[in-house]
């Protein structure tokens, strides 16, 4: 009888671990869930729609994607921190820009100094904000380069040389085709060849890859490159920076509001790094007004 | 000791093995869980890097296309049909504009790349970035990565990517029987060291129960256990400690009840004391007559010749009396020889045959032929056969009867029956009468101890005393012996 009671315990133990090793398996293998990765994006998007919208464009002097990854982060804070809705509106070439700016399809345009200088003269779009560099003064250079391996060391080893521009309507290229070739005794016959990209970012990379052995661009674009693969051969004059522009007869109310808020970006905001982190390193030192006179420096190499 | 084997092994074994069985079935369980979470969590990680890759490269096809740089769908088409080809593990993509409508979808399904399929259940536009786990109809399990196309603030569209499942479940399936089969051999493992330890533990426990059976309290049996340091060895000592208290107790009481006995005996002789005195007194007087008659007729020769002889048997009267009573008052050593019980029963009746007489008390003797040997002190046997007799003779008053019998009662066995028609002994008495200091009899005739004795003496070497009694009529003792076997010498 108690060998019957043991037998029977052992027995039940033992069954009651399988259905319990049986249940938990089944368990186990039942995965199904939900995990939600980031909760709050589709209410962001929803709130600020009911914003008016206020477009802005941009000169094409990067691929569209980078621009909207440095630009769009520059909208989503004046849409956070005014009444409107602030969207991005790329060109397809630096004259569209403004145009859409004169044809009243974006209320203001971001531009380069070259092409800002020839839409005032012919339409009299006026310059409102001008970004700061890292030294927290309104200017900014263009420069020469090459890779650090080939043999240009000045602007005299350019003969025979493959040479990558920028677009034909940038203040890079005039500067060094209208006013340093002339001042060195250079002329676009000696070299092997010249060639405008519409980015600087493709002037860039072709001069990196070998496909050509100099190359002009932005100075803060350069100094992205911190390899030691890049040898700077010559720098511009400093010139004021690429100027926020707005058509003579703009909204007031929209633009003071995009002033006003951009302006508050500057070397004495405690919260600046934290605001630009994302924002193309053109602006991340802030802005300050700008004026026509600023660009006469530009005016002249224009000539 | 087999109960014990079972209630203190089995039991231990049961009850631990449960425990650990429990114990092990948790860690295995909770293991199993966390490993489980930690493949889910990797694997919808791993999802969430591709879909957040695939995102990087969607988004710049819709801006190029918003620029007017490129036609999404040429882009799109290409791109997504190679990251289901590379990838080898996606079951389905579908890509969905900033309005939520359906621009692009792949489904993959062995080996083939199929843009018809019904897409109904995998409609709408996610509205969250989320993983999604489930079992789908079509493609079994799956993990499905919900990505909105966002840039900084801006939604460009959203996107959902089915990743194939099925590794996870292998993953976990394979990790549940690998800690099962773990948690069958540790256990086992476990259960065999605790079988071996707790066979090891009630051996000693049973070598220990085996000396304590070989211990009958009366020879001086030395226990033989080996030394230990644990429990056990504790449990040992402290066993040895008891044993030597008990011998100490056993001894003690020994001399006690000798002394009893003794006491008890000296009672007896006490009591038989005035018989004894009648029996020497005849003789002084007819030695006291002789002497006289001598004094008298000093020079009658043949006087002094009859009567010298008469003084002579008169002394060798006295002589036998005396001798009688020294033998039976004497302290002796206890020493069992093998006996034969009629032999002592003659002696003890020789002794009280006047007392009895005084009394006109018949006794009879019914003495059964060859009688089983019992080994037995004849001294103590005597003193049990005197204090039965003085027992009767109290209870009778005067010409009275006394039958004493003994036979075999088997070949195991034999038996001697003290019966007489005295006052008996009444029911409520009769349960009492084998108590220490328990008597009727008047202060100063009975110590109360010699039917206590008689019972410690008869019990002590294998024997039991019967008793029947009506009041008035008759009381009846039977006491029961043992024959001995081997047989050694008699002693008398």
């Amino acid at each position: 009888m108690k060998k019957k009671k043991l037998i029977l315990t052992i027995l039940g133990i033992i069954s009651l671990a399988i259905a319990f090793t049986f249940l938990f398996y089944n368990y186990a293998l039942n995965i199904t869930q939900v995990i939600r990765v980031n909760p709050g994006d589709a209410v962001s998007d929803s709130t600020t729609r009911k914003k008016p919208v206020v477009f802005i464009s941009v000169i094409s002097r990067y691929p569209p994607n980078i621009i909207y990854r440095g630009y769009q982060p520059i909208l989503d804070y004046l849409t956070s921190k005014t009444d409107y809705r602030f969207e991005l509106k790329l060109s397809s070439d630096y004259n569209e820009a403004v145009n859409m700016l004169i044809n009243k399809e974006v209320s203001a345009a971001f531009l380069g100094s070259y092409v800002y200088v020839k839409a005032h003269k012919e339409h009299g779009v006026i310059p409102i904000l001008k970004p700061l560099n890292e030294n927290f003064v309104p200017f900014s250079r263009s420069v020469l380069f090459s890779k650090s391996s080939d043999g240009v060391y000045n602007i005299g080893d350019l003969k025979h040389k493959k040479l990558a521009l920028p677009s034909i309507e940038s203040f890079s290229s005039n500067w060094l085709l209208q006013y340093e070739f002339p001042k060195n005794n250079i002329h676009q016959k000696d070299l092997a060849e010249i060639t405008n990209f519409p980015h600087h970012q493709s002037v860039i990379l072709n001069v990196v890859k070998g496909k050509y052995d100099v190359g002009v661009t932005r100075e803060y674009l350069i100094k992205k490159i911190h390899d030691g693969s890049i040898r700077i051969i010559l720098y511009s004059e400093p010139l004021p920076t690429s100027p926020i522009v707005v058509a003579a007869d703009y909204q007031k109310t929209v633009i003071d509001a995009l002033k006003k808020t951009l302006l508050e970006i500057n070397q004495f905001n405690p919260d600046r790094e934290k605001i630009t982190k994302e924002w193309d390193a053109e602006f991340i030192n802030g802005f300050v007004e700008a004026r026509d006179e600023d660009y006469n420096f530009v005016r002249l190499i224009s000539k | 000791m087999n109960k014990l084997k079972s209630s203190l092994k089995i039991r231990i074994i049961l009850l631990i093995g449960v425990v650990i069985i429990a114990l092990m079935l948790v860690i295995s369980s909770v293991l199993l869980i966390k490993w489980r979470d930690i493949i889910i969590h990797k694997e919808s990680e791993n999802a969430i890097s591709i879909t957040k890759t695939f995102a990087v490269t969607v988004i710049d096809a819709l801006i190029f296309e918003e620029s007017g740089t490129l036609q999404k769908e040429n882009i799109l088409e290409t791109y997504v049909d190679n990251f289901i080809n590379r990838l080898g593990n996606v079951n389905y993509v579908l890509i969905y504009d900033r309005d939520g409508r359906l621009i692009l979808y792949r489904f993959f399904s062995q080996g083939i790349i199929n843009s018809s399929a019904n897409i109904g259940p995998y409609f709408p536009a996610p509205k969250y970035e989320e993983i999604k786990i489930f079992e789908d109809a079509t493609f079994g399990w799956i993990i499905e990565a919900n990505e909105l196309f966002m840039l900084s603030g801006k939604k460009w569209g959203s996107a959902k990517i089915g990743f194939n499942a099925e590794p996870i479940l292998e993953e976990i399936s394979s990790t549940f029987f690998m800690l099962l089969g773990a948690t069958i051999f540790l256990t086992s493992i476990v259960l065999l060291i605790l079988f071996l330890s707790i066979k090891r533990m009630t051996s000693s426990l049973e070598l220990l129960v085996h000396e304590i059976d070989k211990i009958d309290f009366v020879s001086d049996f030395k226990i033989s256990l080996p030394e230990k340091n644990d429990e056990i060895g504790f449990l040992y000592n402290h066993f040895a400690l008891l044993k030597n208290r008990l011998d100490i107790s056993r001894n003690e009481l020994e001399k006690a009840q000798k002394q009893i006995n003794q006491a008890e005996k000296l009672a007896s002789i006490g009591r038989l004391a005035s018989g004894v005195a009648h029996q020497v007194n005849n003789p002084l007087n007819g030695i006291k007559s002789c002497l006289y008659a001598i004094k008298k007729e000093p020079d009658n020769i043949n006087q002094w010749l009859e009567y010298i002889d008469l003084i002579n048997e008169g002394i060798d009267n006295i002589e036998t009396v005396v001798k009688k009573l020294l033998g039976f008052a004497r302290q002796q050593s206890t020493s069992e020889g093998v006996i034969d019980i009629n032999d002592s029963i003659v002696k003890v009746v020789n002794l009280f045959d006047f007392r009895l007489k005084e009394k006109n008390i018949d006794i009879k003797l019914k003495l059964g032929e060859d009688l089983g040997r019992v080994k037995i002190d004849n001294h103590l046997f005597q003193e049990v056969v005197m204090n039965l007799l003085l027992n009767s003779y109290d209870a009778i008053i005067a010409n009275g009867e006394i039958l004493i019998t003994t036979g075999n009662f088997s070949e195991l066995f034999v038996f001697m029956e003290i019966k007489d028609n005295g006052a008996g002994i009444s029911s409520e008495n009769l349960k009492k009468i084998f108590e220490p200091f328990y008597t009727t009899k008047e202060i100063g005739t009975g110590t109360g101890l010699g039917l206590s004795v008689c019972l410690g003496i008869i019990e002590s070497h294998g024997g039991k005393i019967d008793v029947h009694s009506v009041e008035n009529i008759e009381t009846f003792f039977r006491i029961t012996l043992p024959v001995e076997k081997n047989d050694e010498t008699v002693d008398y």
